[in-house]
């Protein structure tokens, strides 16, 4: 059973993904706003409540006051930067003002009945006019709310996404042990390039987010209640309802969960969660122009990913990234140090042992992409793999953190 | 003997315990360590090296509010710029510089569609890095000018 902090940061991204799906519904299957509303937000409600949470006090002791410290306080220092980052850039980093709040303005100013103009094969494509619409529509929705057009909107999205990934991230691990919640949470809040995409207001965290929630749901469950499989699903479709990325997590999801739980009901009953949002992804796609990457010949992209200059490329920047200190910091350099020196004495939340590889496996198949896409290697490794580990690293946080380490026999019990 | 080997016993596991009470020591060093230099590198970029180092960016396209209202309704003009576009998919990006000023006037103009392809549009956005460049387009005299609010940026319509 879930914690209550948990179920609150889990459903204030929820909603917002509900919100955002309506709105789409009502334009892609000519349904009246109302009617959307209610279609998506009832079945939501329903969930809310059938998700069981029970409230979570531990006493903490004074290392774990002291820790609770340090976490508000690189909470206090991550908030400020991305304030003051948003003050200088309100409109949001290129990718951010170039895609995702361009498509929330065009469906804005464009309003009902003129929304198919923002997916004109016309407009340079890249634009990307193919990508998922969760945030761009949920901008949209609050523009409308609004009644005229704000950065403010996208900037405080920017930060409620950062934020509840890391409420989700302290929930989530804190029903394991108290101290480790705020370990995690100060990792996640002490990451560089996380404060910065969620400044940025690029769709990378809403992603980080759903697939956090996703992840949660699924670590914190009780083994045999259906509810939070379905409610997990659903998290992995908001996912790949926010970027095309997603679609490879909500697959890696399903397939652990397969592996995990080694049984068909406990797939279906995800792919239940996840279907709202896969059937708005259907729609969509097939009224839009097909993704850049997909408008290259298989051959072509066969012969790029078996290109050994490319791979050695590659490779080379993947070693570097982790050394390079002013994106990453040390954080690449302790997780690599986590996955050569303690992982080995660790072992992954019972029931969860596949899905603790999915991050590893969706990082491979990433790369696999890179390799295999038309366009420069470095320059695309350089503009995407920081978002490309955004997407899981919330994640990759909250699976360390529920490893029991052999050394911990109290730990271990605890479970 | 019995003793002995009680003592070695109580020894390895006392060293034992020991080792893996400096292990957890360092860890929670390393781990401060980690984080410490997170928050640092954080507030040093955003609160110290942007503001000294970075203009920002208030606005983006505020040149063409202007022409939004002579273009408002026109569901597509087209674009005309001195700098060459990435079209191809498949191809290897190579016009950063000419992609973000499109990107640059399509947010401003939204929702009309900055056709970059079009030779028929009789409205035409022009945005052009080097502004002398414009007024030799302007001297073929293919294009009237509706409206030229900075010197390398104009609103064409094709005569």
């Amino acid at each position: 059973m879930i914690s209550r902090g948990l179920k609150i940061a889990l459903l204030v991204p929820a909603f917002a993904a509900l919100l955002s799906g309506a709105a789409t519904a009502a334009w892609l299957w000519h349904l009246p706003p109302w009617l959307a509303d209610v279609v998506f937000l009832l079945p939501g409600l329903a969930l809310a409540f059938s998700l069981r949470a029970r409230g979570h006090t531990q006493a903490g002791d004074a290392a774990d006051r002291r820790l609770v410290l340090a976490f508000w306080a690189a909470a206090a220092v991550a908030l400020a930067s991305a304030v003051a980052h948003l003050f200088r850039f309100p409109h949001g980093g290129n990718d951010a003002w170039i895609i995702w709040n361009l498509r929330a303005r065009w469906l804005f100013r464009a309003g009902p009945g003129g929304e198919a103009s923002a997916f004109s094969p016309d407009i340079l494509f890249w634009a990307h006019t193919d990508y998922p619409l969760l945030l761009p529509q949920l901008i949209a929705r609050g523009y409308r709310i609004l009644g005229r057009e704000s950065q403010a909107v996208s900037a405080f999205l920017g930060i409620l996404f950062g934020a509840v990934s890391v409420a989700m991230v302290v929930a989530a691990l804190r029903q394991i042990d108290r101290s480790r919640g705020f370990l995690g949470g100060l990792a996640l809040v002490s990451t560089p390039p996380f404060v910065m995409a969620a400044a940025d207001q690029l769709a990378d965290v809403p992603l980080a987010a759903f697939v956090t929630g996703s992840v949660a749901l699924l670590v914190t469950r009780d083994r045999g209640d259906p509810v939070p499989l379905v409610a997990a699903g659903a998290f992995a479709g908001m996912a790949a309802w926010t970027k095309n990325e997603g679609i490879l997590h909500l697959a890696l999801i399903a397939l652990a969960v397969l592996l995990d739980e080694r049984r068909l009901r406990s797939l279906l009953l995800l792919s239940c969660g996840a279907l709202p949002f896969l059937a708005l992804l259907v729609s969509f796609k097939l009224q839009v122009p097909a993704n850049d990457l997909l408008q290259s010949a298989a051959s072509a992209a066969f012969h790029r990913l078996l290109d050994p200059g490319r791979c050695w490329t590659l490779l080379r920047l993947a070693l570097r990234r982790i050394v390079l200190l002013q994106v990453w910091g040390l954080h690449l350099v302790a997780l690599i140090a986590f996955v050569l020196f303690l992982r080995k004495g660790s072992r992954p939340w019972a029931g969860c042992r596949w899905l603790s590889w999915m991050p590893a496996a969706t990082i491979a198949a990433h790369l696999l992409v890179l390799l295999a896409q038309p366009h420069d290697v470095a320059y695309m490794f350089k503009v995407t793999i920081d978002r490309l580990l955004i997407h899981l690293w919330p994640a990759i946080i909250l699976l360390i953190g529920t490893r029991s380490f052999a050394q911990r026999p109290d730990e271990s019990t605890a479970r | 003997m019995t003793l002995t080997t009680r003592s070695g016993t109580v020894a390895r596991h006392a060293r034992r315990a020991l080792a893996v009470s400096r292990l957890r020591l360092h860890w929670g060093l390393w781990f401060g360590v980690v984080c410490t230099f997170g928050v640092v590198r954080e507030g040093y970029f955003c609160l110290v090296h942007e503001p000294l180092t970075h203009q920002g960016r208030a606005s983006v396209g505020a040149g063409f509010e202007g022409m939004r209202q002579l273009i408002a309704g026109a569901p597509r003009v087209g674009y005309l710029s001195d700098q060459p576009l990435d079209t191809d998919p498949t191809a290897a990006r190579a016009s950063n510089h000419g992609d973000l000023m499109y990107a640059t006037a399509q947010y401003a103009l939204a929702p009309t569609i900055l056709a970059h392809s079009s030779r028929e549009a009789s409205l035409v956005v022009a945005y052009f890095n080097d502004a002398a460049r414009l007024d030799d387009v302007l001297r073929y005299g293919s294009f009237e000018v509706m409206s030229r609010p900075f010197p390398n940026l104009a609103l064409l319509r094709r005569k």
